[in-house]
């Protein structure tokens, strides 16, 4: 048995015994089979919908790691700081994700607290009339002092073995001589301990990072007509840009989440060529992949996260304006082009330090161009490179080591009039051998110039296979 | 011919190099630009008399939309050539990115560094379908701050998507598009069209067997206020510079008359 429910608990059976066995005392025990994956999914879909209140939150998988599983006391933790107040203060937040959580489905208890640690031990060993636990900075220590040491989410063995030693209470263990303990239990002991009492800090790791810059609006009755999401993303933008001007900061990328009445979450991310923190230009953006969200039943909360955000260069002379004017025009052409075909699709071209012809260059993001792009341009290489070297057919070349006198390509047969002396590639040595490849620039009888590509040698007992890599001017 | 010369750019011929300093091209262009209410467009001259001087305005009419086509499918590399060689021209005069939209453009940087254009200035689009690509390149000529905007185009442009195409580039960036199929072009509302084969090189100059510099034969298959014209033209790999083709020495000459593409 994986977890149990409360009843079953109160039933005196216990995580860890066997179905036969509980079955044995409880005949009318009800049975589900565990799903450690599903279970692991819905923990993650509640840590994205309970961003609504905080931006940070982080999943507890503490009680996966006993048995694979996510039990009845998975849990999520919610960094509340700053956020309390748009709930009408702590205890209110605690009621209101309680309430949703319960019309979600599921049974859970809140606890808020200074530190992580302390709020884990309240939310699951402390005794709360609704369910939800509030534990003020000055009755924290109080609060915490009764609990079962259990309550320190420490491993079961040494919770068993503290019990034998008659330190039952957290309190019993804040007064017991710390050095002996450590050296029985280990660090992790002591560490619990300080955690929860808020000694030494916790390092936190949110399910994502927050952002720097946030806006939120809530709709109590919930919108579900895009020109109401579209309305409420552009206040969102003007909101989101108080607070980037006064940082001297811009968005390059931005992301609109969506929380439904139901739970979901919808989420559009856009992306900038460079920093913006105009709303108008922000809100463009947004406004064309706005149909992406699904309302469903209604949206009831609207937020916009600057998930990057970086210092923009302020113009001082006027001189300059022209061409920023210039230049943001093209970098709004980059968003629309981007946000429109995708973001991969409109990019420019950097160079790569390979001899291979088709690795020299890769493509990067548009307008992040340094001045120091170096292009071996020694040799002389094709204006258009195809995709996949293609195939050519009925290839005759009259000495081994000599371009093809002809050769047919996509069904036509051309006859070499003029050849370059071959340009043999090396490889890379730290790439797998491969056949020696050599390049012959050829023109045909009207001119037309190709990059036939021989793999191959005879000499080296290979059947020699020719392609076309490309098209010069 | 009789031009008012103060809507000429005084461009001297010769090497990438030796363009003139932009603040004054700018200068002269915002001149002319302020006539474009009587229809005369700001023009860049080639560089090459026997071509500028059968171009109705002495050059290449900047902000409008212009198209090259190779004659042919497998004349894509010279088309490709052509018109690199018309882009880097204006990217000479015209500060700012090339905005080049295709299915999947195959440019292959290193080459176009050799030839003589700036990778750096490059900003690739690559979309699906010709829609997406009319609507980039239509979204790239309105755009002020781009020095040329580039469209490889799958299909005739016709009339009304034409004009449109150059109204939006009257009022940005000059606009080139490129047909690389061979395939035929419909009556269109472009400033000037080009047709580019490939032609035979000469030996190179140590009279080997090795490919020569490129020459195109270049037909002017229609032109604004102009007539159609056509020229045998060579590029000189180790300076850049386009010229007409010096007389041919070894080689049968070629038919007369302009050839279209079949």
């Amino acid at each position: 048995m994986v977890a149990l429910d409360r009843n079953a608990t109160l039933l005196g059976l216990a995580p860890g015994e066997s179905v036969a066995d509980a079955r044995a005392r409880v005949p009318e025990l009800h049975v589900a089979t565990s799903d450690a994956v599903g279970d692991a999914r819905a923990l993650e879909a509640l840590a994205d919908w309970a961003q609504r209140y905080a931006p940070i939150v982080a999943l507890d998988r503490q009680s996966a790691t006993v048995s694979g599983n996510i039990g009845g006391d998975a849990g999520l933790w919610i960094d509340a700081t700053g956020c309390a107040h748009l709930f009408g203060g702590e205890e209110a937040m605690g009621l209101d994700l309680r309430h949703r959580m319960e019309k979600l489905g599921f049974s859970a208890r809140v606890a808020i607290a200074g530190t992580p640690g302390a709020a884990w031990a309240l939310a699951r060993y402390a005794e709360a009339a609704e369910g939800v636990i509030v534990a003020e900075p000055e009755a924290e220590r109080a609060k915490l002092a009764g609990l079962s040491v259990a309550a320190l989410r420490l491993p079961a063995v040494i919770v068993s073995a503290l019990m034998r030693l008659g330190l039952k209470r957290i309190e019993d263990l804040a007064a017991a001589p710390r050095a002996p303990l450590v050296a029985r239990f280990g660090e992790v002991l002591s560490r619990r301990l300080d955690q929860a009492l808020g000694m030494v800090e916790e390092p936190f790791s949110p399910v994502r990072p927050a952002p720097a810059f946030r806006a939120r609006l809530v709709f109590p009755d919930g919108i579900g007509n895009p020109e109401d999401l579209a309305l409420a993303a552009h206040r969102l933008c003007e909101r989101l840009s108080g607070p980037l001007d006064q940082a001297q900061k811009g968005v390059r990328k931005l992301e609109l989440a969506a929380y439904r009445l139901d739970g979901e979450v919808g989420r559009i991310t856009v992306g900038f060529g460079r920093a913006v923190r105009d709303p108008d230009r922000m809100y463009r953006l947004l406004r064309d992949r706005i149909e992406q969200i699904d309302p469903g039943p209604g949206v009831e909360v609207a937020i916009l996260s600057a998930l990057i955000a970086e210092p923009t260069i302020a113009v001082q002379t006027p001189l300059l304006a022209d061409a920023r004017e210039a230049g943001d025009d093209v970098a709004g052409l980059v968003d629309r082009l981007a946000g429109r075909l995708g973001e991969t699709n409109v990019h420019a071209l950097a160079p790569v330090d390979s001899h291979l012809p088709e690795r020299a260059q890769k493509r990067r993001a548009p307008l992040t161009a340094a001045k120091k792009d170096v292009w071996r341009t020694a040799r002389r290489r094709p204006q258009r490179l195809l995709d996949r070297p293609e195939p050519l057919q009925d290839t005759l070349a009259l000495l081994p080591d000599h371009p093809p006198a002809r050769f047919r390509w996509r069904g036509r047969t051309h006859r070499v009039v003029r050849a370059d002396p071959a340009e043999r590639i090396a490889d890379e040595w730290w790439r797998e051998r491969k056949p020696t490849r050599d390049y012959f620039r050829v023109e045909d009888e009207d001119g037309r110039r190709f990059w036939l590509r021989r793999d191959g040698l005879t000499e080296d007992g290979d059947t020699p296979s020719w392609s076309m890599h490309g098209l010069f001017a | 011919m009789n031009i008012p010369m103060a809507n000429l750019l005084s461009f001297s011929p010769g090497a990438p190099g030796t363009a003139p300093r932009l603040s004054d091209l700018r200068q002269k262009i915002e001149r002319m630009e302020r006539g474009a209410g009587t229809g005369v467009p700001a023009v860049l001259p080639l560089g090459i008399e026997a071509i500028d001087s059968h171009l109705p305005f002495r050059g290449l009419a900047l902000k409008r939309l212009h198209e090259v086509a190779a004659a042919g499918e497998r004349e894509a590399g010279a088309a490709t050539g052509f018109l690199l060689s018309l882009v880097i021209r204006v990217m000479q005069v015209e500060p700012g990115p090339v905005l080049w939209c295709g299915r999947n453009p195959g440019l292959y940087a290193p080459a176009l560094a050799a030839y003589g254009l700036d990778p750096a200035r490059l900003i690739l689009v690559r979309a699906r379908t010709e829609v997406d690509r009319l609507w980039a390149f239509e979204e790239g000529l309105r755009t002020k701050g781009l020095a040329v905007a580039v469209a490889e185009l799958e299909k005739p442009l016709d009339l009304a998507g034409s004009r449109r195409l150059q109204l939006a580039a009257e009022k940005g960036t000059t606009g080139f598009a490129l047909r690389l199929d061979g395939g035929d072009a419909a009556a269109s509302a472009v400033e000037t069209r080009w047709r580019i084969a490939s032609a035979p090189s000469l030996a190179p100059a140590d009279d080997s067997q090795g490919v020569g510099d490129p020459r195109w034969q270049v037909t002017l298959e229609r032109c604004r206020g102009g007539r159609p014209g056509h020229w045998l033209m060579e590029k000189n790999d180790a300076t850049g510079d386009l010229s007409l083709a010096p007389a041919l020495r070894d080689r049968p000459d070629l038919p007369a008359g302009a050839r279209v593409a079949g």
